[in-house]
């Protein structure tokens, strides 16, 4: 089997965590995985990208054009990212922009949701957003945004493993907060699937 | 990565692991019992992992002040027969060259491996110097992996090979495999005889006469590594269908992109992928050369394996046989490679027709783009200290001589505070004489503990004894954050240094402040600023990235509540550049996703519009 697929968002939103589930459910469903992370610098506040690949290969970044999938904590960097995407492929973002104090400070403002959208449509791509942290939140777990965009991901079928394979990872991986995280990804399926 | 033991029925299934997890599982079953290392992007989870070990008992590893210390610990154990390891990255086999060019000539007794990670495209560094080349002047042969399962493997082999020649080997890495994650299979862990430490002064004392000595016998020595290259097996060969017209040469993470490319494009190739670098098994080249009309070089950077196989083409007048390498532009001395630049210059240089390429962007879609370059953290004690600072330097002409470290950051605005970095522990040293130089100019060097434990320390006293007119600023979090909170001296995990009580030994006037205290500081800062002499600030407060941790798992997370009836857009607040912080027309914005509740922002507003409250 051959899968690609992309992470993205913004440092501390904890992109790598779900890219490690992925990693090893992989690993333990009998795959063959590569993935390739970001690390150094600040660990908060800047771009992040993981790349995500299954399947007879060594390179451990996605090349561009090939991935199935862009899962994004940020709008802006689902689109920041979007040419590693196959054309129509899937992609699942939040809907929570974050403007950097860099560029704030260079008197720029964020851009209209609506044109992000748009122009993540004419790639062309399956485009999914999810009010990732309206729903963490609502769940009074704000930090587990990237729980609910795994959720949506998994509910979508737009991963290499079945909604239930994630979710007992997910489970085993933090026991402590397994009942919160567990709530925020059936919320994530729940808002991409009825 | 943590690295989760899974067992079914007894079998360990294979664990996802960091390449250089998986490099530093390779070096302690291979059987290294000693390891010492200063940390550094992309290299540090290999000391990591190896520090992990050893607080399990199972070797003696432990962080150095720097890469020079860690390599002559490493060294000073392998030459009393304990098989050790020394990992940097690659600015910071710089700090370690004059160890590591005198450890070729003695050899070691242990094994003694260099791990090594350079960084093509600077991911996290200032330069991307390609480290192979060292090999050429050193004499120190070099494995390079490509795959997670090969860093295991080959570091496990890397040992070995010390072992058996008696010379440290550079065991090299680029980021894209230090920070792959992939799966390995472990294999026991190599029992080695022990050995005794003997007094040996002829070898391990290198004065000119020893020296001539050693030098001789290295040369032999790697003429003998030479010719037991060809046999070595330390290769890998592909052949793409089964009469290949085509060689590709390219080891690393390059083959990888080799690899891909050649099956993408239908290239009828056969791939040769030298694990053992250096020395190359030019015999087994030249068979495979002389076979071919053409071959392909692929590597990032230097032309490193192609000027050998040009060499051996020209020694072995291959006059028919086509070079195809940097200069023809399959690949570029710069920055990193990608798979589907390397297949449009492959088509390019082949002549290949109909190959798409990777379709762009449209202009439109990157118009709605906005930079998000890193930054320092919400709540970094950093942010505090540059705001202080530049609030009090504001009238003067201050020359900011920066570090590296996460305080490097400054160079963003809204801080500008870094005119000059080149190197670890830099920023003292070009203070230093831009304070002699500039009188009109108020120099000021900025360095972190970790850095100033690093390479800080000698500039310092030099400025001193040169009664420079500088001032020094130690942004002391307690630990090396930029790498991920490793342990320096004046760490908290363990008995302290005082850097206080060492400037001030050296004789530098010194303070010592709480940067959370704006007006304190920016006070001390001002009224120490036209001072002569060298005055030191150390500017003290804990990284937050480890006290976050710590709240998170408690469950004692805050953020700051904005009320915004008080709130009139001042700007005071988010100007500090906080990155929770957004301003709108009307109020302030709290983005609780990276708030952390650090309570500045609350100090600084003047009209008690922003409260602490719990996070939920």
């Amino acid at each position: 089997m051959r899968y690609d697929a992309i992470l993205a968002g913004v440092g501390g939103q904890g992109t790598l965590s779900v890219g490690h589930i992925l990693v090893q459910s992989a690993v333990e469903e009998g795959h063959q995985v590569i993935a390739s992370e970001t690390h150094g610098m600040s660990q908060r506040g800047g771009s992040v990208i993981f790349h995500y690949r299954l399947g007879e290969i060594s390179a451990s970044l996605v090349p561009k054009g090939q991935s199935e999938l862009i899962l994004s904590g940020e709008p802006m960097e689902a689109l920041r990212f979007l040419d590693f995407l196959k054309p129509n492929g899937t992609v699942v973002t939040s809907d929570h922009g974050m403007l950097s104090p860099v560029a704030a400070q260079g008197g720029a403002t964020y851009p209209a949701l609506d044109e992000v959208w748009k122009a993540i449509k004419e790639w062309p791509a399956k485009l999914y957003v999810v009010s990732a942290n309206k729903i963490a939140s609502e769940l009074g777990a704000p930090l587990a945004g990237n729980m609910v965009l795994l959720g949506a991901a998994a509910g979508l079928e737009a991963l290499p493993m079945k909604y239930e394979v994630i979710r007992s990872f997910v489970e085993k991986r933090w026991p402590k907060f397994a009942e919160i995280n567990l709530r925020a990804l059936d919320a994530g399926k729940k808002a991409v699937t009825e | 990565m943590e690295s989760p033991s899974t067992k079914t029925e007894g079998k360990p299934s294979p664990m996802a692991v960091l390449g250089n997890h998986a490099v530093a599982y390779g070096l302690l079953d291979g059987g290294t019992d000693f390891a010492s290392s200063y940390p550094g992007t992309p290299a540090t989870e290999v000391m990591e992992q190896l520090v992990v070990f050893g607080k399990k008992g199972l070797m003696c590893a432990d962080w150095a002040t720097n890469e020079a210390i860690g390599l002559l610990e490493a060294g000073g154990a392998a030459i009393s027969g304990v098989n050790s390891v020394s990992v940097c990255k690659h600015v910071g086999l710089n700090v370690a060259m004059d160890p590591l060019m005198t450890l070729t000539m003695t050899g070691v007794r242990g094994s003694l491996v260099l791990v090594v990670a350079d960084d093509p495209a600077m991911h996290s560094s200032q330069n991307e110097q390609d480290n192979r080349i060292i090999s050429l002047i050193s004499g120190m042969p070099v494995f390079e992996p490509a795959t997670i399962q090969e860093c295991y493997d080959l570091a496990r082999e890397a040992v070995a090979y010390s072992r058996k020649y008696e010379m440290p080997v550079m065991f090299r890495l680029v980021t894209r495999v230090s920070h792959a994650v992939g799966a390995i299979e472990r294999k026991p862990r190599a029992e080695w005889e022990k050995l005794e430490l003997v007094h040996d002064a002829k070898r391990f004392v290198v004065v000119p006469g020893n020296a001539r000595v050693n030098h001789h016998k290295m040369l032999d020595l790697y003429a003998k590594m030479s010719a037991d290259a060809e046999t070595s097996q330390y290769w890998r060969e592909i052949d793409l269908v089964p009469d290949p017209e085509m060689l590709i040469i390219s080891a690393g993470s390059s083959s990888n992109y080799a690899h891909e490319a050649a099956i993408a494009l239908g290239l009828k190739a056969k791939l040769f992928i030298p694990q053992l670098i250096s020395p190359l098994p030019l015999e087994k080249l030249h068979s495979l050369l002389k076979s071919f009309k053409k071959v392909l070089i692929v590597e990032e950077l230097e032309p490193f394996l192609e000027r050998q196989v040009r060499e051996i083409a020209q020694r072995q007048k291959l006059h028919d046989l086509v070079v195809i390498g940097k200069e023809e532009g399959l690949t570029s001395r710069e920055g990193e490679m990608l798979t589907e630049v390397l297949m449009a210059n492959m088509a390019t240089v082949l002549g290949l027709k109909d190959v798409p390429a990777a379709k762009k962007l449209p202009q439109s879609s990157l118009d709605l783009l906005r930079a998000r370059p890193p930054l320092l953290c919400p709540g970094c004690p950093h942010r505090e200290t540059y705001v202080a600072l530049t609030q009090a330097l504001r009238r003067k002409e201050p020359v900011y001589c920066n570090d590296i470290g996460c305080y490097s950051l400054g160079v963003l605005p809204p801080h500008n505070t870094a005119d000059i970095i080149l190197c670890m522990g830099s920023s003292i040293g070009t203070a230093t004489s831009i304070g002699k130089l500039h009188p009109d100019k108020t120099a000021v060097a900025l360095i972190g503990d970790s850095t100033f434990w690093h390479y800080g320390l000698p500039g310092l006293a030099n400025a001193v004894w040169h009664n420079a007119k500088i001032l020094v600023v130690v942004l002391d979090n307690y630990t090396t954050a930029m790498t991920g909170d490793q342990p320096n001296p004046s760490s908290r995990q363990r008995p302290v240094l005082s850097i206080e009580k060492v400037c001030e030994a050296v004789g530098a006037k010194t303070v010592v402040l709480d940067p959370f205290d704006l007006k304190a500081t920016r006070k001390v800062f001002k009224d120490l600023a036209d001072e002569e002499g060298v005055k030191v600030v150390i500017s003290r407060s804990g990284c937050i990235i480890p006290i976050y941790r710590k709240e998170k798992a408690a469950g004692e997370l805050t953020t700051i509540e904005v009320d915004e009836e008080l709130c009139n857009a001042c700007g005071i607040c988010a100007d500090t550049g906080c990155p929770a912080l957004l301003m709108t027309e009307k109020v302030v914005i709290v983005d609780k996703s990276l708030c952390v509740g650090c309570n500045y922002c609350v100090d600084l507003c003047t009209r008690g519009a922003l409260k602490e409250v719990p996070l939920q």
